[in-house]
């Protein structure tokens, strides 16, 4: 993982994603899809994405997605862990729709290259032409063979490739090649968590342990002023009242705690650790917790009873680390 | 063991708030962003995914700080404030600079 980490972060990863949940929806119109996600696809324009949340009318959480709107259909994408809860919920709450739901699971593969070096492996597989590839969007690329996503998580270039079975493993081989001479590894998705981590961007299981979803910190994928928001009513009642708040922590000691230990101040429980992992940029464990509103804020110190023994934890800003993709945008 | 108390934690938390406060009321004057404060995460990107805002944007954003908190942004410092919370950081640590030149 360590390998993966260093490749995404100094140059560049390959990451076969297949796993991931990824499906196309079509149909003559959108508006029942725009009735379940909490941006609004009105706003999008053709070829281009947004990342935002698909939750049940009472706000829980179904999955957080990148939406990207095609010509006349959406690509929908979420991480592997809720692809078949989302694609059970776009099947049954758009049944009687009249649009189209196909998991692109069966047939198409789904890869990504990630690190500040992606963009000279995509010139190099590409051509200097898919650098004007606008963040958060895709096109149809005839020469890679594939639907070319510019997209990014972790704060790095990354580019993602959907693309059908049958030429998958031509792609593959393609892409290494011209990986090359950037020294492209094959990266383990595993390493992802703490990439995104170091950048806040929210996965799935961080959400469990937030009261809700702004708790969770995840504002920036609701469009408050969506008419007919899906549980609308509900987040407009709790964004001025937060009883616990998101927060970015760092630990004094690596390997003393984990998801799941409380926060403490005064021997007083404040907050719990959603989870932890160790940040080789900062040469730390770092976290997310979730801390009481009064004191939930960058600058305050916790004393965590981890399972590995004592630990102090500060609360510190995110992004944590500065990344290099940063540096050269 | 911090040795932190309730009452000193309570204290830098309001401080913090109260800056988060001004920052997120600048930066909504500054861009016109169609957003209330209280839907403004600390940690949302400013940039990319988060709030969306461009290389034009990060200008104002620049100008908002100079303006608003009177602490110079220096044309390398622009690249690493990428949320509120690091702008918040920015100004806390170079008022310190200020009070420290001026000691």
């Amino acid at each position: 993982m360590l390998k993966t980490y260093a490749a995404a972060r100094t140059g560049v990863a390959f990451f076969d994603n297949r796993r991931e949940g990824r499906f196309r929806i079509s149909g003559p119109d959108h508006a029942a899809l725009n009735e379940l996600v909490s941006v609004d696809l009105d706003l999008l324009d053709p070829y281009a994405g947004v990342v935002g949340l698909v939750t049940q009318p009472d706000t829980q959480l179904v999955a957080i997605v990148l939406i990207l709107r095609g010509e006349d259909d959406f690509y929908i994408f979420t991480e592997r862990e809720r692809a078949d809860a989302l694609h059970a919920h776009l099947v049954e709450r758009l049944a009687d729709s009249g649009m189209e739901v196909e998991d692109l699971r069966q047939s198409h593969d789904w890869f990504a290259i990630v690190g500040p070096l992606a963009q000279d492996v995509m010139v190099e597989a590409g051509g200097e032409d898919v650098l004007g590839l606008p963040y958060l969007s895709y096109e149809d690329n005839s020469r890679l063979g594939c639907q070319l996503f510019r997209v990014g998580f972790t704060g790095e270039f990354e580019y993602r490739f959907l693309v059908p079975k049958a030429h998958a493993d031509q792609l593959r081989a393609d892409l290494e090649k011209a990986g090359a001479a950037s020294s492209m590894i094959q990266g383990d998705v595993d390493a992802l968590d703490v990439l995104f981590l170091e950048v806040r961007f929210p996965i799935h299981s961080d959400v469990g342990f937030a009261g809700n979803l702004l708790e969770a910190g995840l504002h920036w994928m609701i469009n408050f002023r969506k008419p007919n928001l899906v549980g609308g009513e509900i987040l407009n009642e709790q964004k001025g009242s937060l009883r616990r708040r998101g927060l970015m922590i760092r630990l004094d000691d690596a390997g003393k705690a984990k998801g799941g230990d409380p926060l403490l101040i005064e021997g007083e429980e404040v907050g719990v650790l959603a989870r932890v992992a160790n940040s080789p940029t900062l040469g730390a464990d770092i976290g997310l917790a979730y801390v009481n509103a009064d004191v939930g804020w960058v600058g305050v110190s916790f004393d965590v009873a981890g399972a590995g023994g004592p630990a102090v934890a500060m609360g510190i800003s995110a992004p944590t680390v500065l990344t290099h993709s940063v540096y050269t945008s | 063991m911090t040795g932190i108390t309730r009452l000193s934690a309570e204290t830098v938390a309001e401080k913090r708030a109260a800056l988060m406060r001004r920052i997120k009321a600048s930066l909504i004057e500054r861009l016109s962003l169609q957003l209330e404060p209280d839907e403004i995460a600390e940690d949302t990107t400013l940039f990319g995914t988060g709030l969306g805002l461009d290389s034009v944007d990060a200008l104002e954003v620049a100008l908002s700080i100079e303006s608003e908190f009177e602490v110079p942004v220096g044309d390398d410092d622009i690249n690493g404030i990428r949320s509120v919370n690091l702008i918040a950081d920015y100004i806390a640590g170079k008022q310190n600079e200020m009070r420290d030149a001026d000691a």
